[in-house]
């Protein structure tokens, strides 16, 4: 069962998503981090984890989080979960092949299920 | 041999030969210079006279103009500088033949002292409606008859054509020149209308690059604080949508204090974005002036 990473600087948006995921029979483990350099440093040991990813945070930008990856060419599962409604970001995000789904909060049922495919499903 | 005088055919021949050679150049002539200079060598061929004296109306003035030996002179001048006689021709027209000549007038002439009983003709022409005072001294020496006075007539008339044809063509190259100074102070004011009109392109470029400047920091801010407003409102949603999943104590105990605090924080932020705003325009305000 693969992880799943919350990485979102405010702690109830990682907690919705935590419950939506339990709620939707999601049995994998969840780890959230409000601090995004904390999340790169455990994903180093992680195997093909799933991150839910934020863009606007203050140690550190989901583009700048995408970037390392990118740097370290380390590809995980990702999906955008933000409030920014931006064109420009969405265009932008195309540009990470990592990058499966861009997601505009709230997250809600209707979204994950959309998304069911890719995420690692119940046993 | 038969005296030249008694020969009338020839001496109309000589007479028209001498009008001819006098007319023709007169008629080459382009100004009261060259007329003078004419006048002095042919004109007495055709006339005796010791000075000559002719006066013509040209719009307000009058062009005068006189010869005696190889004195010239000719000038565009007032009315005041007619002579009494003239003036009393002018009202009359009645010619004039006297020994009473005016001697402040002919007294400019070097000859006057050497005349031999001088005398004063006058007469007034009349030519395509403009009058024309026709002066002659003679004297015992060089005699003018009245048998002269036709010959007289075709010579005004060559004047008068001569002078009017100059005087129009002085009138045009005066208006000419008008003309040119004219039309170079319109040619000055266009380049400073164009100047004028480059000036205001420039100022409206200017502008118009402020405003896209403005709009694109204005469009930057509204962006910005569309996002950090959806920030928390998107996790009152989110929370929200825990209500069917939670059982009541559940709700009560971690959703509603959730709640609580993101609406706070949705108030801080919204706050925040009053004050950036107003702040940007006050800004933006400053700049304009």
């Amino acid at each position: 069962m693969n992880t799943i990473y919350l990485v979102d600087d405010q702690p109830i948006t990682n907690f919705i998503t935590r419950k939506l995921l339990e709620v939707e029979g999601i049995t994998s483990k969840i780890k959230e981090f409000t601090n995004p350099l904390l999340a790169l440093k455990e994903l180093e040991s992680e195997n093909n984890p799933f991150i839910f990813l934020d863009l606007n945070m203050p140690e550190m930008t989901g583009w700048e989080f995408l970037e390392t990856l990118k740097s370290k060419k380390y590809c995980p599962k990702i999906v955008i979960l933000t409030s920014s409604t931006s064109e420009l970001d969405v265009l932008k995000a195309k540009d990470y092949p990592c990058v499966i789904d861009y997601i505009i909060k709230p997250f809600s049922k209707l979204k994950f299920s959309k998304l069911s495919t890719h995420l690692p499903k119940a046993s | 041999m038969a005296s030249i005088t008694n020969n009338t055919s020839q001496l109309y021949r000589i007479t028209y030969e001498a009008y001819s050679k006098f007319a023709n150049n007169i008629s080459r002539c382009t100004s009261l210079k060259e007329v003078g200079e004419i006048s002095r060598t042919h004109l007495k061929y055709l006339l005796n006279f010791h000075i000559i004296r002719l006066s013509i109306q040209e719009a307000d003035k009058y062009l005068f103009f006189s010869l005696s030996g190889n004195q010239v002179e000719y000038d565009l001048k007032e009315q005041t500088q007619l002579l009494a006689h003239e003036k009393d021709l002018l009202d009359t027209e009645i010619p004039v033949l006297t020994t009473n000549i005016p001697h402040d007038w002919i007294d400019g002439y070097e000859l006057s002292s050497q005349l031999l009983e001088p005398s004063l003709w006058g007469w007034l022409f009349k030519k395509n409606d403009r009058k024309i005072t026709v002066t002659l001294i003679s004297d015992k020496n060089k005699p003018f008859n009245t048998g002269d006075v036709e010959i007289l007539k075709l010579v005004v008339d060559c004047f008068e054509a001569k002078f009017h044809e100059i005087y129009l063509s002085r009138l045009l190259d005066v208006k000419n020149k008008s003309l040119t100074k004219a039309l170079k102070t319109i040619k000055e004011k266009n380049d400073q209308i164009q100047k004028i009109v480059e000036n205001q392109q420039e100022i409206i470029e200017d502008r118009t690059k402020e405003i896209v400047a403005k709009n694109k920091k204005l469009l930057n801010i509204s962006a910005l604080n569309a996002h950090n407003v959806r920030e928390p409102l998107s996790r009152i949603q989110g929370l929200i949508q825990l209500f069917d999943i939670f059982d009541d104590e559940q709700i009560r105990n971690e959703v509603i204090p959730k709640l609580e605090k993101s609406a706070e924080e949705m108030d801080q932020v919204l706050q925040e974005v009053i004050n950036m705003a107003t702040n940007a325009l006050s800004d933006l305000k400053a700049e304009k002036i």
